[in-house]
């Protein structure tokens, strides 16, 4: 399945009267890459939220104040409407999204020749289900997308496999596994339908249903969080810039944090060093040592292990004569292995002299005891940092008056909500069986015990346990292949990656380690805001390259805070690995990227700029106005 | 047999030790439970006290993690010599050979069932003892724990 974008057009959008950016040739084949530079206020940011929000069906949910946000600035109309043109294979479709600024309703539509609009958003079959806001912001793409990769709150990285490898049909696979057990007891309990059977099968059901809105729930929780998160690092840019105003208590803030992370640092390599020493017991305490070191000269003293082991008594017991000469006979021979008996076999002689040579060498020092009361000292210095910062924080938030204390608020109760999130998660995603809190209410792994018991139980009273032993079988399978499928999967992904991350960062060693769940860099804890980006594309181009989906890549800001020499590269992965690309960019961005691309001939070039007579928006076709406006207006971005 | 851990301690330890299963970016820098399990059997034998109480407890591992592995020959013998002492066995008398014998083995883990079971009962103990004193509330960071550890050798000893 391949999706194309063939256009959008606005009606009635702040600035836009009407407008439309076409991505095809006059021959309706699709361009390759799209570069749009839109001046300031024409409405980037404003097309990356319509377009997220009517693919992804967010907008259905739009509040009156959102929608009236999208509202004409130069004209009185009521309504507007954003839509966009797109081809799945060989079939067109186009979406609309209709918003009336006056009751702040919108409405999302299907058009898909020969039909006429029909209400939703209709995609393919083959594609339903998959467009979810995560899923959609990796093909309508910023720079936020980039850091979230790597967030451990996140799994989008093991979702985005899912989907695009179509994993999720094995899921079906699952569930047809599901239902034709279910049809099989269904059938069977016919012949004798009994009351506890039909009670077995409601709590069967009711079970399921808890177990569906469970699983909802940790969805609804994890796009929640992600929410929240990205609300709480824009909050702490704004406080940050806000701090930058005041010199002396900003500089004092970014060195507290500073020696913050030194001293952190110096906990974990304290603790390391501790949990090391502590191996030894004997370094503990004098008195644990001298136990240990008595133990050892007991043993010397007792002569423990002795030095003749009972196999040698076993042995000779079988033996017809002695070693001296005299006979033995069945009394002796008794004898013989009833006193073997004190004396150890030769495997355990082994584990005691193990045991005597490693306690010999203990002795004690005070080398322990000196890391604990550093790590006491390191404790206390965070303390002292904690209380330093604190008192900045409120210095900073008095200086920046009601701006920074609401903005310091709304981040400690974002961070309150994302840690109540948190745990609510954890708390349905947990599978410690001792948790006496845990119940199949409210927690999906006991969930799915009752709902298997319970499967169990109907297979008893519909004697369908053949059945149920084949649905458990291919339930194994196929859990298997999905693990087999994404162990090997991910491996080739990461190698993918790291060959096309190597040809873009060239300046520093930055290799993925692993992906579960979220991308992990190789002895890195992150990266910078360029190297960020850089992995981000060279993730998302490999997963795209060899995937049975194609999509367009829809990007705002391409290249963000990326060098020159990362630009270039880049420039040069995208078309390798994306059939399309409509790149929104700023002028800043042009030189060493957009430009690379001139002499593309699959390449188009659009210039959005405001009419200096009305400021209605009108878009400028070519080349030449592109690069001439970027070279006049370069830094004019926010 | 398997190490055996307070069924309680996964969820009083949480913050600070990895969770079976868990791969969280965050988790990178916590305990590995045997951690935990281990801290709290020198607190018990370094105590000299034992909780036989089996039905509290739950299967860790059946073998040392490999960061251990280093160290049994020294854990069994601290095993012996501190049940030589709770037993009032005189370590110079042939009674030694004797309890050597009933706790040690040539298993992986260098102890007989009954090595590893009277492990688990000084973990039990140390755990009881840890959270009677000095921790008060769940320990929130690593280093917490290490003090508190730290400080429940030296009580603990001094009463034994």
């Amino acid at each position: 399945m391949k999706m194309t974008i063939l256009g959008i057009e606005y009606k009635n959008i702040r600035k836009i009267t009407t407008l439309k950016l076409p991505f095809t040739k006059s021959d309706g084949t699709v361009i390759s890459h799209s570069f749009v530079m839109m001046a300031n206020g024409t409405g980037k940011t404003t097309t990356m939220d319509l377009i997220k929000g009517l693919f992804d069906g967010t907008a259905a949910g739009w509040t009156a104040s959102k929608v009236r946000s999208f509202a004409p600035t130069l004209t009185e109309a009521d309504t507007g409407e954003f839509s966009i043109a797109v081809k799945f294979d060989d079939r067109q479709y186009k979406y609309f999204l209709s918003m009336n600024y006056k009751d702040g309703t919108v409405q999302v539509e299907t058009s898909a020749p020969p039909k006429g609009r029909e209400a939703g958003l209709r995609l393919p079959e083959s594609i339903r289900g998959i467009f979810t806001p995560e899923f959609v912001r990796r093909f309508v793409f910023d720079g936020e997308q980039a850091a979230k990769s790597m967030d451990s709150s996140s799994n989008e990285a093991d979702e985005t496999i899912r989907y695009l490898y179509r994993l999720d049909e094995l899921d079906e696979i699952l569930a047809a596994n599901q239902r034709i057990l279910a049809e099989i007891q269904n059938a069977e309990g016919k012949r004798g339908t009994s009351s506890s059977l039909s009670n077995l099968r409601t709590r069967q059901s009711d079970i399921d249903a808890i177990r569906t809105k469970l699983r909802g729930r940790c969805e609804s929780l994890r796009q929640e969080i992600a929410e929240l998160e990205a609300e709480k690092a824009k909050k702490e840019e704004q406080r940050q810039e806000l701090d930058k105003s005041y010199e002396k208590l900003n500089q004092e803030k970014n060195d507290i944090l500073k020696e913050q992370q030194k001293n952190r640092g110096e906990v974990d390599v304290k603790i390391t060093s501790i949990l090391g020493m502590i191996k030894s017991p004997y370094l503990l305490s004098e008195s644990l040592c001298t136990r240990m070191f008595e133990l050892g000269n007991s043993m010397r003293k007792l002569q423990l292990p002795k030095t003749i082991a009972k196999d040698f008594f076993t042995e000779l017991a079988s033996e017809g004569c002695c070693i001296c000469g005299r006979c033995i006979g069945e009394q002796e021979r008794t004898a013989i292995l009833t006193r073997a008996e004190q004396y150890l076999g030769s495997d355990q002689q082994s584990v005691l002299n193990t045991i005597k040579s490693s306690l010999k060498d203990s002795v004690y020092d005070e080398r322990l005891k000196k890391e604990f009361e550093e790590l006491e000292e390191l404790r206390d210095q965070a303390n002292r940092l904690d209380a330093r910062f604190k008192t900045n924080e409120e210095k900073l938030i008095q200086a920046g008056g009601e701006r920074a204390r609401e903005l310091q608020e709304r981040s400690e109760e974002l961070m309150e909500l994302i840690g109540k999130a948190r745990n609510e998660l954890e708390r349905i995603e947990s599978k410690d069986e001792n948790d006496e809190s845990l119940t199949e209410e409210n927690n999906l792994y006991k969930a799915d015990q009752k709902f298997r018991y319970y499967e169990q139980e109907i297979a008893k009273a519909t004697r369908t346990n053949t059945a149920l032993r084949k649905k458990e079988l291919v339930e194994f399978l196929v859990n298997e292949i999905k693990r087999q499928v994404t162990t090997a999967l991910k491996q080739e992904i990461i190698r993918k990656t790291n060959e096309k991350l190597r040809r873009v960062i060239v300046d520093d060693y930055v290799e993925i380690e692993s992906i579960d769940r979220y991308i992990k860099l190789k002895g890195r804890d992150g990266a910078s805001e360029g190297q960020t980006l850089s992995i981000a594309y060279c993730f998302l181009g490999t997963l795209f390259e060899d995937s049975e989906l194609e999509f367009p890549f829809v990007i705002d800001s391409p290249t963000g805070k990326m060098d020159f020499e990362k630009r270039q590269a880049v420039a040069d992965v995208i078309p390798l690995v994306f059939n399309q690309m409509i790149a929104f960019v700023q002028s800043a961005e042009v030189e060493r990227f957009a430009d690379r691309f001139y002499k593309n001939s699959d390449s188009q070039y659009l210039t959005v700029v405001a009419s200096p007579q009305d400021q209605s928006v009108v878009v400028h076709e070519g080349i030449e106005f592109f690069d001439s406006y970027q070279r006049e207006h370069k830094g004019d971005e926010k | 047999m398997h190490f055996k851990i307070a069924k309680s301690a996964q969820s009083y330890f949480n913050s600070i030790m990895n969770l079976e299963g868990s791969h969280a970016a965050e988790d990178k820098n916590k305990f590995i439970q045997f951690d935990v399990y281990y801290c709290c059997a020198l607190i018990g034998m370094a105590a000299g006290q034992i909780d036989e109480e089996t039905a509290e407890l739950r299967d860790l591992v059946d073998k040392y993690p490999v960061q251990y592995r280093d160290c049994k020959a020294q854990i069994a013998g601290l095993l012996v010599a501190s049940e030589a002492k709770r037993l009032g066995i005189d370590t110079q008398s042939p009674k030694l050979e004797r309890i050597m014998l009933q706790y040690l083995s040539n298993s992986d883990t260098l102890l007989s069932e009954d090595g590893i079971k009277t492990l688990n009962a000084y973990a039990l103990k140390g755990y009881r003892l840890i959270t009677d004193y000095p921790l008060f509330d769940k320990p929130t960071s690593r280093e917490e724990f290490l003090d508190a550890f730290n400080a429940a050798i030296q009580y603990y000893e001094k009463k034994d």
